[in-house]
């Protein structure tokens, strides 16, 4: 924002500085310091975990959890899996969303109404587990990467701000580009998707986020343990460790669940990459866009 | 930055536009022939590549077969079809199998997803005997197997109360994973006996001090007031033992002339005061009702209680815990002791689920055959070796007496990799060779051999399996009570409180659930 | 809104001008909606079918075919059950203290990052806050427990000063205050991003504009910023009453226990303990229905009062 904006400032702008710089600091280190105590656990013994309850810096550390993970020839499969998915399956949601968001931002399309209706009909609607799970199937997606990333390519909820982030930008912009000639399509490429950027931005990151995630369809639709994604892996480390898994807990023939510094590295390993993602994003939300730049 | 996005974009269009030509391709040659006549057609071709082959080196003279099945893995590791233990039970058995492993966590839908679709493997390992089993078993998505078990060597023999807990409405639906009738046992921490001067427990009153003195006398000796006599966690599960103690049936007793519930005897009340007054002495652990079900067991890990009461298979982890951390700690295991109820223990189910046969993909007896045959030699003696303890000379050694083994550390033919016991039936229980591997390993096997001529059998367990009212509402059912128990030991209700517990579960289909399994149970 | 203006104006020009000539000037346009509308088509509408199992008991070895018919029974069980009026009120008792607390937490969250001076320093808090998201239900329960159990960090605080024990975790009363808590923790920072992107969509020009007109940067905030987040806000409302009878069930169940249950049983646990853990597809899809036919009542109903109010709503 404009810094000229600050330079009459008034006592009580100052005192809400001090105040707001303050008072974020206490909310950033509200909301990281659980997560370095998960990273501080992944290179903790296991009897430090169990007998303290809480620490930020391990007694005595460890990285023999990490070494568990990556001797494992699974986990560094399904991270890669995961990674793939993630950001093939982020392009394809963003063509998806914005072929589709962009001509019903347009109140002239015929049956616009009637498309928005369905579609929204689909926020709270839906088939449900077995009926999905038999359109993959009939598709052929079973056991195929697509499957994680097709299905899950629109979401209603998504789509639906995205096309209202189109409504938003001023029609005057694009009535202007068609008066020089440009057709529907130069005008999105180089007007609409120009401007959008920290939309664009935004709905990367939910995608890449969702993708990233992907827990149930990977469940479902793969059986080839070559394709399991890293958040199965997960999140069946979690709740082994937890005893939330029926019968495990009167079978001799079960594996012992994984001590307490694995689960927490493999916490570590499932989330740190995509919360970098954010990081490369920002830039995006921070600039203001120059909306008169480009209409002059 | 903008080039780079056009190349995204047009990356993108390609993928996607491949992506609907490659649906189109293999949604049509899928949708002519349903996923049975696939697999079959798949085993036959494998099969006649392999004729020539296998019956050279397969033990038995016959063409080598193939089976598919389904069973978990736990870690996302499990063994892959070329691991020595695979080939070498392939060997054996002289079948080809193919396997699927699912991870254990949300195992019913896909099992249900995958039925749905017609593509689950002949062979599906099932759990439990939970309500969506039973239902798809009744819908007869599985084999009724009561008639063909006879013709087996092994299946013939399973344990015939085993047989009973997995039966749903009389008929035999797989084939149990056998497991001990008993598991129970009592583990101490002798070091804190030790510290209190105490010895294991003879009877209840000397049970009860060794938990007032674990609680009150600083058993670890820190100085500290940091020690539970007694832990328990949200699910309570060890609750209903400790009402046994009290002269409680086991689930369900006779009373009045009809089987009912444990919690509507006047012995049920009496342990629960027991549970309370440990509660409000500050014995029992404060924070049990939000306790994670693990939450015990990693108590007995954090040196926060000195007894556990139930499976104390545990101990074995455990003992390895404790040498690997280094903590100096040494533990009794116990039978069970005198109680006002005389010696009461109770039984598990003696199974941990059961292997299936899918009728969608074995359409006829001969198949039906060929996959009992399969299951029948996995009970062999030489095979369930393999699948527990491995390879000899690889992962064991014979001991000099030829009965005993010791196994070598880290399991050599599987590294990492898990799930491949898990298709052990066990039938004949501890068909395959058991060594204890240390003391507490010894006192382990001991307990539960004792506490075996202790077990009082809940005579509702499968009459339960019956009542239409108890598998549309059961869970809701039970959670009333269990909330009811909870609520009163921590004061949160009164005796009156439980009463209109009791009404409550009467009102929501309690009584109809009992009405149901008495019916039944005349019947039979 | 001069966009709205400028749209209605092609909208009827595009009347007058006749279907065929409108479909031939926006072929483009057309065809750019094909994947999208395919995709609807294939993965969303082609499995929804799937609600008709709300009628019948449905086996998936059986099929739709062959499970039998069973008309209106689940539905039956469902509003007859004793414990309706309680699964309802405490369902909404969630989600309407989420959409009084949780709700604005995001916006003002927002607001105030975005007055943060130093563009290094609000980098950093962004990067902070939004890390709970990653938590999933476990974890967090698991921290929660941590904290707030009677022996945990947070009581240990209160006694060194003089407070007596509070039992954050089983009190019925506490309940409520603790999910709402959980959900800001975890969602807050989260929620900022598309506030803070619809921030950044902001012309500059306005800003440039009111400080020409003297405006401080509360006044700013109140006439440019505000005004410019106000579509977000009613949008993103819209899409939150559409799930108000969902209150997401990991997070509830995790919390839920033996002592809290009067006020803690929601419809989602409620289903995952009578439904899934029975194996009861048609009764969940039942109780599924149910939420979804209030679900889409209220986002066309609050749709239809935005647009009355001259907001531009879903559509």
């Amino acid at each position: 924002m404009a810094k000229s904006a600050r330079r009459n400032d008034t006592v009580f702008s100052r005192i809400f500085d001090v105040f707001n710089v303050i008072f974020l600091a206490a909310v950033a280190a509200i909301t990281v310091l659980p997560f370095i105590y998960v990273l501080a656990c992944s290179f903790a013994t296991e009897r430090e975990i169990l007998e303290k309850p809480f620490f930020i810096i391990p007694s005595e550390i460890q990285i023999e959890s990490y070494k568990y993970i990556f001797s494992s020839s699974t986990l560094p499969r399904a991270f890669i899996n995961t990674v793939y998915i993630t950001v093939v399956g982020t392009f394809i949601a963003l063509f998806f969303n914005i072929t589709l968001a962009y001509p019903l931002a347009k109140q002239r399309i015929m049956g616009r109404n009637v498309i928005l209706s369905l579609i929204t009909f689909t926020l709270v609607f839906g088939g449900g587990m077995i009926p999905t799970f038999l359109v993959v199937k009939g598709l052929g997606l079973i056991d195929s990467l697509w499957s994680l990333m097709l299905p899950g390519a629109i979401s209603t909820w998504n789509l639906i701000i995205i096309k209202n982030f189109f409504q938003g930008i001023p029609a005057e912009l694009e009535e202007a580009a068609k008066i020089d000639g440009a057709g529907d399509m130069r005008v999105l490429w180089q007007i609409v998707l120009p401007l959008s950027k920290p939309m664009l931005a935004t709905f990367a990151l939910f995608y890449a986020v969702g993708f990233w995630n992907s827990y149930t369809s990977a469940l479902l639709y793969i059986n080839d343990l070559d394709k399991w994604t890293l958040q199965i892996m997960l999140r069946q480390i979690i709740m082994l460790a937890n005893g939330s898994i029926d019968g495990s807990e009167f079978d001799e023939t079960v594996a012992r669940p994984p001590s307490e510094s694995v689960q927490m590295a493999v916490i570590v390993f499932g989330t740190l990459p995509i919360l970098c993602v954010y990081p490369f994003l920002q830039k995006h939300f921070t600039k203001g866009v120059m909306v008169g730049a480009i209409k002059g | 930055m903008k080039r780079r996005s056009v190349l995204a974009l047009i990356m993108a269009m390609l993928l996607v536009f491949s992506a609907f030509a490659g649906c189109q391709d293999s949604g049509n040659s899928s949708q002519e022939s349903s996923a049975a006549q696939e697999q079959s057609t798949a085993e036959e071709s494998k099969a006649e590549s392999e004729e020539s082959q296998a019956t050279q080196d397969s033990v038995v003279d016959e063409p080598r077969q193939s089976v598919s099945i389904m069973s978990i893995t736990f870690n996302g590791n499990p063994v892959g079809d070329d691991n020595d233990r695979v080939l070498m039970l392939e060997e054996y058995t002289n079948y080809d199998i193919e396997f699927t492993w699912v991870l254990d966590a949300d195992y019913n839908d896909k099992i249900n997803s995958m039925m749905a679709g017609g593509t689950l493997p002949e062979i599906t390992l099932l759990k439990s005997l939970s309500s969506s089993v039973i239902q798809n078993c009744r819908a007869g998505a599985f084999w009724d197997l009561t008639d063909y078990l006879a013709n087996y060597n092994n299946l013939s023999q399973i344990n015939e109360t085993v047989l009973q807990n997995t039966a749903i409405d009389g008929k035999t639906y797989g084939i149990p994973r056998t497991r001990t009738l008993m598991r129970n046992g009592i583990v101490y921490r002798q070091d804190w006996l030790e510290a209190v001067g105490l010895e294991p427990a003879t009877n209840l009153d000397e049970f009860t001090e060794i938990l007032r003195a674990f609680t009150f006398d600083d058993p670890d000796g820190d100085g500290q007031n940091d020690t539970w006599g007694l832990m328990s966690t949200k699910a309570s599960t060890g609750f209903d033992t400790i009402c046994m103690w009290f002269g409680a049936p086991n689930g369900w007793g006779e009373k009045d002339g009809q089987l009912q519930p444990a919690f509507l005897f006047d012995e049920y009340m009496d342990g629960m005061n027991y549970l309370k007054d440990l509660y409000d002495e500050g014995i029992l652990n404060e924070d049990f009702p939000v306790l994670e079900n693990s939450g015990t067991k990693d108590g007995f890990k954090a040196e926060q209680t000195g007894i556990y009461i139930s499976n104390c298979d545990e101990a074995n982890s455990w003992y390895t815990y404790f040498a690997d951390q280094g903590i100096d700690a040494t533990m009794t295991v116990t039978a069970q002791f005198e109680t006002p109820a005389g010696k009461v223990v109770a039984p598990t189910d003696g199974h941990a689920g059961m292997l299936s046969i899918f009728t969608g993909a074995v359409k006829d007896e001969e198949n039906l055959d060929r996959c009992l045959t399969f299951l029948d030699r996995c009970n062999d003696k030489t095979a369930e070796d393999l699948l527990e303890n491995g390879i000899l000379d690889v992962d064991y050694t014979l001991n000099a007496d030829g009965e005993t083994i010791t196994k070598i550390d880290g399991n050599p033919s599987l590294g990492e990799s898990d799930g491949f016991n898990q298709i052990m039936m066990d039938v004949l229980d501890n068909g395959y060779t058991v060594t204890p591997s240390n003391a507490v390993a010894e006192q382990v096997l001991a307990a539960q051999q004792e506490n075996s001529d202790y077990i009082l059998a809940n005579p509702a367990k499968v009459l339960l399996l019956a009542s239409d009212t108890y598998n549309a509402n059961g869970s809701q059912l039970d959670q009333i009570m269990s909330d009811a128990r909870i609520q009163y030991i921590v004061g949160s209700i009164d005796q009156a409180g439980w009463e209109a517990a009791i009404a409550n579960w009467r009102t929501m289909g309690g009584d109809s659930v009992i009405e149901e399994v008495n019916a039944v149970n005349s019947a039979a | 809104m001069p966009k709205t203006k400028a749209a209605a104006a092609s909208k009827t020009v595009g009347r007058k001008k006749g279907f065929i000539h409108n479909l031939k000037m926006d072929k483009w346009l057309y065809i750019l909606m094909i994947p999208g509308l395919l995709h609807y088509i294939i993965f969303k509408y082609a499995p929804m079918w799937g609600l008709v199992i709300a009628f019948q008991d449905y086996n998936p070895f059986l099929g739709l075919f062959k499970s039998p018919w069973v008309g209106l029974k689940h539905f039956q069980m469902f509003f007859s059950n004793s414990m309706f009026g309680t699964l309802f009120s405490n369902t909404l008792w969630v989600s309407f203290l989420n959409i009084i607390f949780s709700f604005p937490a995001p916006i003002i969250l927002a607001l105030m990052m975005n007055e943060l001076r130093f563009q290094r320093y609000k980098r950093v808090v962004q990067t902070c806050v939004y890390i709970p998201h990653f938590l999933s239900w476990v974890i967090v329960a698991s921290l929660t427990y941590t904290l707030f159990s009677p022996t945990g960090v947070v009581n240990r605080v209160l006694e060194s000063i003089g407070i007596a024990r509070v039992q954050f975790l089983t009190s019925q009363d506490l309940f409520r205050p603790m999910i709402v808590g959980q959900t800001i923790w975890k969602g807050a920072g989260w929620g900022t991003i598309i506030y803070l992107a619809a921030i950044a969509g902001v012309d500059t020009q306005l800003y440039e504009a009111a400080i020409v007109d003297g405006a401080g940067r509360f006044r700013q905030l109140w006439h440019v910023t505000l005004p410019a987040l106000r579509s977000t806000v009613v949008l993103m409302l819209i899409l939150k009453l559409g799930d108000v009878l969902d209150t997401g069930f990991e997070q509830i169940y995790m919390m839920s226990n033996s002592l809290n249950r009067a006020v803690s049983e929601t419809f989602d646990t409620y289903v995952y303990t009578v439904g899934i853990t029975q194996g009861s597809y048609s009764y969940s899809t039942a109780v599924g229905l149910f939420k979804s036919v209030i679900g889409i009542i209220l986002i066309f109903g609050s749709n239809a009062l935005a647009k009355r109010a001259g907001e531009s709503g879903i559509f």
